[in-house]
């Protein structure tokens, strides 16, 4: 039923009143449900977003890069704080953040790209609600030969992460390799020996890389 | 700046209104609706729409809860599902579903770049993710020499796979009194997993072994988004 703005007119007969308001009200009705509940379910919900299953009711701006910036408050008359923007061009997901204050700043924040690293373990069937993927990083310097360091997590895990360790030669040429000696979810002991096959002085201590990565309370 | 508010009038009419007020009064009260309703939605007239396209949402016109992390509460039923919030004092989305609250996105996430070969050779793949892997073997007793064979949940897209072509992180851990200590080298690679050879070091004087983990991260591109 079409939308009429234009009726009714002041020569119409009454006649025509009954019928112009209710197709008045049914186009209403029609373009609400679009996206939200109206005549549909109670009275209580008329006006709530849909829960859709088509065609989403959550949608964001849709637009290059290069627009991502003026779509915040200041260029638009629309309150901008929490709207989301996907970039055409980068395939970058933001969430446009208007005055409201954060760790970040004001302006737009990048949540997600096409470029994100997803993170399985080992297997689909481990994720998790409530949970997060952490991945921590970290050297550690002074690591002497045959003696267990200890290091510590910044953020605990909720569970054993996996750890990948390995460590720097130093700058005489000798050269050592870094093993796992103790893991659990707050740090992981590491010690360091001098390589096998390719040893020219034994290194009093190196430096360790590492990188940790587990599941952590969202 | 801020969109100047509609002629929208409650009061009218009344029980003591002319009828012969009525059509403007109409007129102008779908006006006031259809300027108020076309701020997010497209509407017949001023908000530029057809009757077909009536109430289908602008681009951007959804806007999430916007809150500290304190105030989301995920009741699991009913109309909050699906629904997102952002918490602004962590600068990160969350959605809400009737398992529990699901991240949706953060500004503290990888973003992955680094590796021209992944990038440009699976650049095609439409709903492609870049995905990493992560997983332990555990060793037996008494192993000095072991090949290890290592499948992924889900294949990598592509053929002919040079050794190196996506990357494979290996640590071998030792034991609890730090005895015995594996090298680890991966030896060949495919679209569905990996294999490596662990080799006992006699570094601190033993040969014998018990529990030691081999803990493996992969990270690679899928088409499973």
């Amino acid at each position: 039923m079409p939308w009429n703005d234009k009726k009714p007119q002041g020569t119409d007969p009454l006649s025509e009143y009954p019928s112009m308001l209710t197709n008045q009200l049914t186009s209403i009705a029609s373009a609400m449900e679009q996206h939200f509940y109206w005549t549909v379910g109670s009275g209580r919900s008329a006006g709530i977003p849909a829960l859709s299953t088509v065609t989403g009711s959550a949608r964001a701006y849709f637009g290059p890069q290069s627009q991502v910036s003026s779509s915040t408050a200041t260029n638009l008359l629309k309150a901008q704080a929490g709207r989301l923007m996907l970039t055409s061009d980068t395939t970058r997901f933001y969430m446009i953040q208007g005055n409201s204050s954060a760790t970040t700043g004001t302006g737009p924040v990048l949540l997600g790209s096409d470029h994100i690293v997803a993170n399985y373990g080992a297997s689909f069937v481990t994720v998790q609600t409530d949970t997060r993927w952490l991945e921590q990083c970290g050297v550690t310097s002074g690591v002497s030969c045959f003696v267990n360091t200890h290091v510590a997590f910044p953020s605990q895990y909720s569970v054993t992460p996996i750890v990948q360790v390995t460590c720097s030669a130093q700058s005489s040429g000798s050269v050592a390799m870094a093993f796992l000696t103790g893991l659990d979810k707050s740090g992981f002991t590491v010690t360091v020996s001098p390589a096998p096959t390719t040893i020219t002085a034994s290194p009093l201590s190196t430096a360790v890389y590492w990188i940790s990565t587990g599941t952590v309370a969202l | 700046m801020s969109q100047s508010p509609i002629n929208w009038v409650e009061g009218i009419p009344s029980g003591t209104s002319a009828v012969g007020t009525f059509p403007g009064f109409a007129q102008s009260t779908w006006t006031a609706m259809a300027q108020g309703m076309s701020t997010e939605l497209f509407w017949p007239g001023v908000g530029g729409g057809s009757s077909l396209s009536a109430g289908v949402l602008q681009p951007g016109g959804s806007r999430v809860f916007v809150g500290t992390q304190s105030q989301s509460s995920n009741s699991a039923v009913g109309d909050i599902l699906g629904r997102g919030m952002y918490w602004s004092d962590r600068s990160e989305l969350v959605v809400y579903d009737s398992a529990g609250t699901h991240l949706g996105g953060s500004p503290f996430a990888v973003h992955y770049g680094t590796s021209p070969s992944i990038v440009t050779q699976l650049s095609s793949l439409s709903r492609a993710v870049y995905t990493q892997f992560t997983g332990t073997v555990v060793l037996g007793s008494g192993v000095t020499t072991t090949t290890i064979n290592v499948s992924f949940p889900t294949q990598f897209v592509g053929s002919g796979l040079p050794l190196g072509f996506y990357p494979i992180y290996i640590t071998a851990s030792s034991n609890s009194s730090g005895q015995g200590n594996y090298q680890v080298t991966v030896t060949s690679q495919t679209s569905s997993g990996f294999t490596a050879t662990a080799s006992l070091l006699s570094v601190s004087g033993t040969t014998s072994l018990s529990g030691a983990t081999i803990m493996w991260q992969a990270l690679f591109r899928t088409a499973t988004a």
